[in-house]
């Protein structure tokens, strides 16, 4: 049993389990929606005062924090008790289409050359990081979600926005990839 | 103590998320340069049992584990639907 849980997932177990913690969230009450904990830890940070849209009480979303807490934890716990240490096996084409952009082929789950220390600590890495993260929080929080908030909950839900949203965080990534990344990389 | 099973979810969250590979850089380029189903699959899976889950809940009006209706709340909807549902 512990040998299946340590291999990667398959995409089937993978998508129902996600599927599965969405409800699991809706029976508690809450909605899924993994974002949201950017405004809150803004309005703690005393965003309110200036920004209307921070001015709100966030000891309602105390909730999402702690799932996110968890999540934190979790990864932890895949990564320590979890992994046999093994490589991401993405297709031959993409690793040799990432070779060209600079990018070694998987030794771990992330490129080092975009998250480890060294990259963090280099001015061209750390503006990569610093930009990336600034564009991820304005443009979640301007879409009123992520990902999990309107590609899992919205869809689910049959939410036009959602919908549109969702088209949006793909054409983004469409053009990163095709378009900036070569430039940038 | 009530936030306990807020935690215990997340944790599985991050389980899955770590292990489906979901959160690898690499799984997302693969994704976006249309080499791999993987990440389709995943997310085909989650929003078609989500579709189906989210119909029952609302069909058979399903209550939380407080009594209340389930409803989905995203702040997005929030603002604008209010006015109107009340």
């Amino acid at each position: 049993m512990l040998e299946f849980i340590q291999q990667p997932w398959p995409w089937y177990i993978s998508g129902a389990l996600i599927a599965g913690i969405m409800f699991l969230l809706l029976f508690f009450g809450q909605s899924f929606g993994f974002s949201s904990n950017l405004r809150t830890i803004c309005a703690i940070g005393g965003g309110g005062k200036f920004v209307k849209f921070f001015d709100f009480n966030w000891k309602t979303q105390i909730w999402n924090l702690v799932f996110l807490l968890g999540a934190i934890i979790g990864g932890f716990i895949a990564a320590q008790f979890l992994s046999t240490g093994e490589t991401v096996k993405i297709s031959e084409s993409t690793i040799s289409d990432l070779s060209k952009l600079g990018i070694a082929a998987p030794s771990s789950i992330q490129p080092s050359e975009l998250f480890s220390m060294d990259a963090m600590f280099s001015v061209k890495g750390f503006f990569i990081l610093a930009f990336g993260g600034i564009m991820v929080g304005f443009g979640s929080r301007y879409a009123g979600g992520c990902t999990s908030g309107h590609a899992i909950s919205g869809l689910s839900d049959l939410q036009l926005p959602s919908l549109i949203a969702v088209m949006g965080f793909f054409a983004g990534g469409l053009l990163m990839t095709f378009v900036l990344l070569p430039l940038i990389l | 103590m009530k936030f306990v099973k807020f935690l215990i979810a997340g944790t599985l969250f991050g389980i899955v998320m770590a292990k489906s590979e979901a959160l690898s850089w690499f799984r997302i380029q693969e994704m976006f340069r249309f080499q791999s189903f993987h990440m389709y699959g995943i997310i085909g899976t989650a929003v078609t049992l989500g579709i189906i889950g989210v119909y029952l809940i609302k069909k058979f009006k399903m209550r939380d584990l407080n009594g209340n209706p389930i409803e989905i709340q995203l702040c997005f909807f929030q603002k604008k639907k209010q006015p109107k549902d009340i």
